[in-house]
């Protein structure tokens, strides 16, 4: 195994703000924005934008303090050992309950689209095994192997764009808005819930750890909005070509666009190829819950040595790996939960505890300038 | 540690051989055209399987030049999955839909409604989606189905590959593929209208193999036109002229041909139509709905056989008035045919309200097919005449100038 410097660069931190952004959207989020606000999610999706930015500011707010920390010593610092601890631990519980939901996302994509007969835990195990590699080697590779999935990803929605586009029209997006503007503002706030949960595992990554601090800051903020527009962009190719009515009724509405796609007579039934790109997301936002929860416990129990650190990753993966094979019953029982659960469960929980934290940060700092003017008047 | 690390890629490359789901293509009957009719109150499905080494023109032995390129096997059902079934128990082999090319119902259960297996259709996995749906009128859906074309050896191949060239070439019909028809059954504002088809000739004799061997084959089939929906119900069909004018207020036109009057004798202009642009509006006059149809056309007169001069430009725009004329007719026709016989917004007039002004839309939705059918309109065409092909004056006339 070479040797990490763990050093990533700024770009890399975009990449993940895009990826794990719109990780909530395959096969689950998309169906409850477009259920809601039908033709008009594209609009939903661009207005969220300005809400997605608060919990984002709210987490590079927390990343910015204390840079050569990550959060959970940040939260001892912030809170005290125990109180620390015990937000600690309710943190990453929520993010190995991403992770677990995620896994369930992803099999469940795999089972609907390639793998139809295959029993889920095999499949379970397939993504497992990447995902325990290569969060073994660490966060320098884990941003490596998504800078590289990043292109590959930009080609295949070129391609997508390329091939769709004789298809869309306009016409089929109308009427716009016919319901008012509130039906879109829930379904920004509904995107909101699924989009920013994942960021929480960049808190993971001290800030210092970024070669070009400087830009941080904006290239998460890129990549984030980066993957907004696209996601926009997603509802408003596949409106415009098959209506809202057919979007909403297709477990997989996106995949079954593509099958249209001819390029030339020359690039045809090309969609199980270029569905890659959703499984990309997943599989960044997987590897980097796994990466988060093991770091968890490596610094809380202080594990050192390496053959024990790996053991935990594998431990911890098959442990989710195993819950999530019984998650949901079906599909409609995932559907059901990320409508009526997943906002208020885990999303606004989460935005609370990020509130929380962001609040005591701005509290311990004003008392920490205090405490520095009346050293320098006295 | 190292033999951990060894066993990881092991394990991978175990895994990803893609074993579970690998079938041979020896077990598969690739299914390239379904049939629906309707039995006994029951679901009839057939299937045509195809012979690939057949549709390859590979063998030539003579028991494979004496057999059929199709099978068709049929089973019957409550439902289209129990009726797929059930087919099983006549034929060995696991039925394949991916590479279904055609489906065809028939009329009997067209006018009963289509809602019920367009879900099967919509929810089924293999299938891709994108393949024309047809309404067979004077027969069966599984004479179609067991029926035996020339040129292409698969009927279904040559049903869907001719539909094709139709709307490319000639516009009667707009190739209305699976994934358009099931839009229009969801769509506000606009019913549905399916390609409709007829078999010419002996049924029974389609279905030999004599049929593809002979120069002018005893069966073959006929697009017909359009099947016009109320809901997902057929309810009547437009003959190929109306059909034509569907196509055209709809604005999926690629290309078509019209024969234009261009003189006082009788003669006639064969115009190549390549470029047509519909704009259709509806308008809400003294609390009534008014139709605005605008069409733009870029043309080439392809044949001429008129006394005009076509070297003066005055003959020119006599020519486009003339075509202007011809299809404002055509799309008159078509509308008060429409309008009277099936009292059915195919054209989305309604759709156009729907989009656009959707609080108006809200008061007239719940009788929107009984307003239609008493909807004035106004059409206006405009065609410009691009080119006149290789020649410039009509033959006819240049022999005159001579003699």
């Amino acid at each position: 195994m070479g040797k990490n410097n763990n050093i990533i660069s700024p770009f890399q931190i975009g990449i993940m703000g895009f990826f794990l952004g719109n990780a909530f959207f395959v096969g689950m989020g998309n169906l409850n924005v477009i259920a809601l606000v039908k033709q008009d999610a594209w609009i939903s999706a661009l207005m969220s934008i300005v809400i997605c930015l608060i919990p984002l500011a709210i987490i590079l707010y927390i990343i910015n303090y204390q840079p050569d920390k990550n959060i959970i010593e940040k939260n001892k610092l912030i809170f005290g050992k125990w109180i620390g601890s015990i937000i600690n631990i309710i943190m990453v519980l929520y993010i190995f309950i991403i992770f677990i939901i995620l896994i369930w996302a992803t099999t469940n994509f795999a089972i609907i689209i390639y793998l139809t007969d295959t029993p889920r835990p095999f499949i379970i195990l397939l993504f497992l095994l990447v995902i325990i590699y290569t969060v073994i080697k660490g966060i320098e590779t884990i941003a490596r192997t998504n800078e590289i999935l990043f292109f590959i990803t930009i080609t295949i929605i070129v391609i997508i764009i390329i091939g769709l586009y004789q298809y869309s029209d306009f016409y089929n997006v109308k009427p716009i808005m016919k319901d008012g503007i509130f039906p879109i503002i829930k379904g920004s706030l509904l995107y909101l819930a699924y989009s920013f949960p994942p960021l929480i595992t960049l808190l993971m990554i001290p800030k210092k750890m970024v070669k070009n601090e400087k830009l941080f800051n904006k290239s998460l903020i890129g990549g984030f909005v980066f993957s907004i527009i696209l996601i926009a962009l997603v509802f408003y190719i596949n409106v415009s070509i098959i209506t809202a009515n057919l979007f909403d009724l297709y477990r997989m509405p996106a995949y079954y666009v593509l099958k249209k796609i001819n390029i030339a007579d020359y690039i045809d039934n090309v969609e199980n190829f270029l569905s890659l790109h959703w499984i990309i997301p997943l599989f960044v936002t997987m590897t980097m819950c796994l990466y988060c929860v093991s770091e968890y416990i490596k610094q809380t129990f202080k594990i050192k040595k390496e053959k024990y650190i790996n053991l935990s990753i594998i431990v911890i993966a098959l442990i989710a790996g195993i819950i999530s094979n019984y998650l949901f019953k079906n599909g409609i029982a995932s559907y059901v939960f990320m409508n009526n659960w997943f906002p208020y469960s885990i999303s606004l929980i989460i935005l609370i505890m990020l509130i929380i934290t962001a609040i005591t940060i701005y509290i311990k700092k004003k008392k920490a300038n205090q405490e520095k003017n009346q050293d320098s008047d006295s | 540690m190292k033999k951990l690390k060894l066993l990881i890629p092991l394990i991978i490359i175990f895994f990803t051989a893609g074993c579970w789901n690998y079938r041979e293509l020896n077990d598969l009957a690739l299914v390239s055209a379904i049939g629906i009719d309707e039995e006994d109150g029951l679901y009839k499905v057939s299937v045509q399987i195809m012979d690939p080494t057949q549709e390859s023109g590979g063998s030539n032995t003579s028991s494979s030049s004496e057999a059929t390129p199709i099978d068709v096997h049929f089973g019957k059902g409550k439902t289209i999955v129990e009726a797929l079934n059930n087919i099983t128990l006549n034929q060995p082999k696991r039925l394949f839909l991916g590479h279904t090319d055609l489906i065809v119902i028939s009329d009997t259960l067209a006018r009963k409604g289509i809602e019920d297996f367009i879900d099967f259709l919509l929810r089924e996995r293999e299938s891709r989606k994108i393949f024309p749906v047809v309404i067979v009128k004077n027969a069966k859906a599984i004479d179609v189905i067991k029926l035996i074309t020339s040129i292409e050896v698969i009927s279904a191949k040559s049903i869907s590959s001719s539909l094709k060239n139709t709307k490319n070439n000639n516009g009667i019909v707009s190739d209305r593929l699976f994934d358009e028809v099931s839009m229009c059954l969801f769509m506000e504002g606009r019913e549905a209208t399916i390609t409709a088809m007829e078999l010419i000739g002996s049924i029974e004799q389609g279905e030999k193999k004599e049929n593809q061997s002979t120069s002018e084959p005893n069966t073959t089939f006929l697009i017909s036109g359009s099947a016009v929906l109320i809901d997902d119900k057929v309810i009547g069909y437009l003959p190929q002229k109306e059909s034509l004018g569907y196509t055209f207020l709809r604005g999926l036109i690629n290309t078509s041909t019209i024969s234009v009057p261009c003189d006082d004798e009788g003669n006639y202009a064969g115009i190549v139509l390549e470029k047509t642009k519909t704009k259709l509006t509806t308008k809400i006059e003294e609390d009534k709905p008014i139709g605005e149809i605008n069409i733009d056309i870029k043309a080439v007169i392809s044949e001429f056989n008129c006394n005009l001069d076509l070297n003066k430009s005055r003959n020119i725009t006599k020519v486009e008035k003339a075509t202007n004329k011809e299809i404002e007719k055509l799309l008159d026709d078509t509308i008060n045919k429409v309008q009277t016989d099936f009292k059915s917004d195919i054209f989305g007039f309604g759709e156009y309200l729907y989009k656009n002004n959707y609080k108006t839309w809200q008061k007239y939705k719940k009788d929107w097919n009984k307003l239609f059918s008493t909807m004035p309109y106004k059409i206006k065409v405009k065609t410009i005449i691009r080119n006149v092909g290789t020649t410039i004056d009509s033959t006819k006339n240049s022999y005159k100038k001579d003699g």
